[in-house]
């Protein structure tokens, strides 16, 4: 295999292997944050700002993983 | 693959210029692009502000502009624990807010980034450039940092090399050391990947369907513009949020 063919199997590796762990991450937070909205409707301002800092702290991961296939696949 | 869609990580040069002492200047696209909102910002915000009433006949645009800094002094202020200590921080909140939101829009604008110089793309969204957005991270790093020397003095460094707590206490004390720097890395790689990989989805998608007439690339654009403003609030929030967890001193958070 020439080294154009491993740069783009590492670069779907690198995202598709990446992705699976903040996926499950960012289900489990949107769940719990639907449960505890159900359980205290009142509390759903609080709820949805904190809901979005963790989403966005377990996203960065995933980003990580992005840029890192980036930088493998377009940068020459 | 030599039709692909050409994409590049690092901004291109366009120019050098020849500085006195400092020696060359490299100025590349995304520095112009960034200079472009800069003046932007600085000229309407000086137009905005000149029109601006304290009666009670109010303009159109003014209540918009009263709705969306109220706003962002509400979501700060919940964060930094009182709108006042809000109202201290919203001229730098709302510029970082500002600048990422229409830095990643100026990217979004059809045609914009198509025009060229010498055969070098004239303009590139600010944030799709790395180096903006390790700027931007260091100064939200060194604000956290100032607001907790400001309110705790040099017992802001006890937060990281303490005895107080053992040697379990000191180890965790340095790994929140180490912490602290990290997000450096995820501020500025978060904003970048996000707005990044939009560009390049639009960019691929338009590629994929320019044989066919399917409005694609455009709902993503919408898409993306969404995407802008989640992250300038997320900027803002981490900050708002480290702000707080930095000037409140040890003792007085319950463990």
């Amino acid at each position: 295999m020439s080294p154009e063919v491993y740069k783009q199997l590492a670069f779907a590796l690198v995202v598709g292997i990446g992705m699976i762990g903040p996926g499950i991450g960012i289900g489990l937070i949107g769940a719990g944050a639907v449960q505890g909205i159900a359980r205290n409707p009142q509390a759903q301002d609080k709820i949805q700002s904190t809901m979005i800092l963790a989403i966005a702290f377990t996203e960065s991961l995933a980003i990580f993983a992005l840029v890192v296939g980036m930088i493998i696949n377009f940068v020459k | 693959m030599s039709a692909s869609p050409n994409i590049s990580v690092a901004a291109e040069l366009i120019t050098r210029v020849d500085l006195p002492i400092l020696g060359t200047l490299e100025i590349t696209n995304a520095m112009l692009s960034a200079f472009v909102i800069c003046v932007f910002m600085c000229v309407g915000g000086t137009i905005l502000g000149s029109h601006l009433s304290s009666t009670r006949k109010v303009s159109k645009i003014q209540h918009f502009l009263e709705g969306f800094l109220l706003y962002i002094r509400n979501i700060t202020g919940a964060n930094l624990g009182s709108n006042d200590i809000a109202n201290k921080y919203l001229g730098l909140t709302l510029t970082l807010f500002l600048f990422i939101v229409l830095g990643s829009w100026f990217g979004l604008v059809p045609g914009v980034l198509d025009l060229r110089y010498n055969g070098v793309h004239l303009f590139r969204a600010p944030t799709t450039d790395l180096n903006a957005c390790i700027a931007l991270s260091i100064i939200a790093f060194l604000t956290v940092q100032i607001a907790g020397f400001r309110a705790l003095g040099l017992g802001y460094l006890g937060k990281f090399f303490t005895i107080k707590g053992g040697p379990m206490g000191s180890i965790v004390g340095l790994l929140e050391f180490f912490l602290e720097w990290t997000r450096l890395i995820s501020y500025s790689f978060r904003l970048f990947g996000n707005i990044f990989a939009g560009e390049v989805l639009i960019v691929v998608l338009s590629y994929l369907t320019k044989n066919y007439f399917v409005p694609l690339p455009a709902l993503v654009i919408l898409m993306e513009t969404g995407v802008a403003l989640i992250q300038g609030y997320v900027l803002i929030s981490l900050m708002t949020v480290f702000i707080k967890m930095a000037t409140e001193s040890h003792d007085s958070h319950a463990h």
